[in-house]
């Protein structure tokens, strides 16, 4: 099977100029990078400030080409600017800000904006909206103003929106810096549902290790490389390596490895609450 | 020295007939040096409330008193107020405008008319304050990491000698290490220089980790007030509000509800892995 995204060797610099347009440096964003994502997968790609894991989500949506290297979206390389517009319909982008991304003043009109200029016809523009919205969980808010809404319900809207466009995957750039425990929660929910019921690829950006969890596999990046990469628990038994890349793992392996520490017999790559109780629990019983 | 709120109310859009009652009835002292984190989720006030603490807007009614001192009085000086209670806005980084990075903090000291030997010497212990080595002093602010760029905006509020320091989300957008660097800071600021800080944060885990006092908002009104070690056993009622407690906790609460006996109320990572310890054992 032909893989939905496949990155070979993808180098993308970024020129300093000074104030005549003279080019007075390079800065390499992305140092070969190489990955592989098959249709349906869930993505998450882990990286401090500055590792480049927006400068390669930008290469996704052909917002950005690469300078060595190719990158193909849906078996389109994105250096040939014919494809952009089809790499952006088969990948659509979720941005950090909700309030930079909503543009209309009624919920159901911002996520029929984009079918729209895609010229679909009204009738199934208005059956996208009533079913992406439904996806999301924000139906009921359909004829609100955006300006109502909780950063984690734009930020469903938003997610709609692209939805909307019918695309195979959706590229996130950390949805949820900006949003409180409960609007985080709920977005990464809907991704996850997106995920198993539509069918749809998702690229998670992030560097809050718990969203993470809910990846099927993970990548790492730092200084423009991959540096790690297998399932959540493979990457975060090795934390001495994530934390010299400005990284850290979740609050419970944290727990778990103390626990280690001290001598008590539990394997060191838990993640979930529920996993190290139940395990703590069964091993009090057995004393 | 303290900040006292009585019976403050406020109220937006009055008159518009779509108006919006951010505040009821806040009566709150904060006390000199303490260290608070401040949790609420979207809307529930708290950005109305420390925009209240250092005059950039006026309560709808009710007194604020700063030192025993009624900011509301005619003859206050609202100005001094300012830079006593500093206010670091959500990514503080955007309002960097200068040239270079020691400009862009002596433009707070410049316009509070001093002199320009004071001028300097405070923008100069502010940078050493948050760790911004001299090397980096005629060096752009733009041409920084996100983390250090916030270290300079917090730098340039610092210069103005604040006994407060409010900070609004300080490590939003930041990875885990620009997280523990700003925070560390902020500690190190509290226990050396003696000020007082209230952090806004949805983070449950930085408010375990760093705060002595908690405060918590919904619906315009403080709900919770206490030790962080007290709220966190409120988990049921803190997720209603749509807030939560660190994982740390949840691992606590569910295995006490499964009956383990464990004593006291950890929230740390540090705390919990010890207290989970002498129970196992």
């Amino acid at each position: 099977m032909i893989p939905f995204i496949k990155a070979e060797s993808l180098v993308h610099e970024y020129s300093r100029r000074d104030e005549e347009g003279n080019i007075t440096g390079i800065n390499r964003a992305l140092d070969g990078i190489d990955i592989e994502v098959k249709a349906g997968d869930f993505i998450a790609v882990l990286g401090a400030n500055g590792s480049g894991k927006s400068t390669f989500a930008k290469h996704l949506n052909a917002l950005l080409v690469p300078t060595e290297g190719t990158l193909y979206v849906d078996g389109k390389d994105t250096s040939d600017h014919i494809n952009d517009l089809a790499v952006r319909q088969s990948a659509g982008m979720v941005f950090q800000n909700p309030d930079n991304q909503i543009i209309a003043n009624i919920v159901e009109e911002d996520v029929g904006f984009g079918p729209e200029n895609m010229g679909v016809p009204t009738e199934e523009i208005w059956k996208r909206v009533e079913e992406s919205l439904k996806n999301v969980g924000m139906y009921e808010y359909r004829k609100e103003s955006p300006n109502h809404l909780s950063g984690g319900q734009k930020q469903r809207v938003a997610i709609a929106g692209i939805m909307a466009m019918k695309p195979k995957c959706i590229i996130l750039d950390e949805p949820t810096a900006m949003l409180d425990p409960k609007g985080r929660e709920s977005v990464i929910k809907t991704v996850k549902e997106l995920n198993i019921h539509e069918n749809i690829t998702i690229i998670l950006i992030t560097h809050y290790m718990e969203e993470v969890t809910a990846a099927d596999y993970v990548y790492v990046m730092a200084d423009g490389q991959i540096k790690m990469q297998g399932t959540p628990r493979q990457v975060f038994a090795r934390s001495e390596e994530l934390i010299k890349y400005k990284l850290t793992i979740p609050e419970v392996t944290k727990i778990a490895l103390a626990l280690i520490k001290k001598g008590v017999k539990i394997p060191k790559d838990i993640l979930y609450v529920e996993e190290l109780t139940d395990i703590l629990l069964k091993l009090k019983a057995r004393q | 020295m303290s900040i006292k709120l009585q019976d403050v109310n406020y109220i937006y859009g009055i008159g518009t007939g779509q108006e919006k009652h951010a505040l009821k009835n806040i009566n709150l002292e904060i006390n000199d040096g303490e260290f608070i984190g401040l949790a609420g989720h979207t809307g529930s006030g708290k950005s109305t409330l420390v925009q209240l603490l250092n005059g950039l807007i006026r309560a709808s009614s009710g007194t604020i008193y700063y030192n025993g001192q009624n900011i509301y009085d005619k003859l206050y000086n609202m100005r001094s107020l300012r830079s006593k209670v500093g206010l670091v806005f959500q990514y503080p980084e955007h309002q960097l405008f200068e040239t270079t990075v020691v400009n862009d903090v002596q433009f707070g000291p410049k316009n509070l008319g001093l002199p320009q030997l004071e001028i300097e010497l405070r923008s100069f212990k502010a940078l050493k304050m948050v760790g911004i080595g001299d090397d980096l002093l005629d060096v752009s602010p733009f041409a920084l990491s996100g983390g250090q760029k916030r270290r300079v905006a917090i730098a340039g509020i610092l210069a103005m000698k604040p006994e407060v320091l409010v900070l609004d989300e300080p490590v939003a957008g930041l990875d885990p290490a620009g997280r523990d660097e700003i925070l560390g800071l902020l500690k190190k600021l509290h226990n050396e220089n003696n000020i007082t800080v209230i952090l806004v944060s949805h983070s449950m885990e930085d408010i375990a980790k760093y705060v002595d006092r908690m405060l918590v908002m919904n619906r315009g009104e403080i709900v919770l007030d206490g030790k962080p070690s007290k709220i966190f056993c409120f988990e049921k009622e803190l997720e209603k509000i749509g807030l939560g407690v660190p994982e740390t906790v949840k691992v606590i609460h569910r295995l006490q509800d499964a009956g383990a006996n464990i004593i006291g109320e950890p929230i740390t990572t540090e705390e919990s892995s010890e207290a989970i310890y002498r129970w196992l054992v």
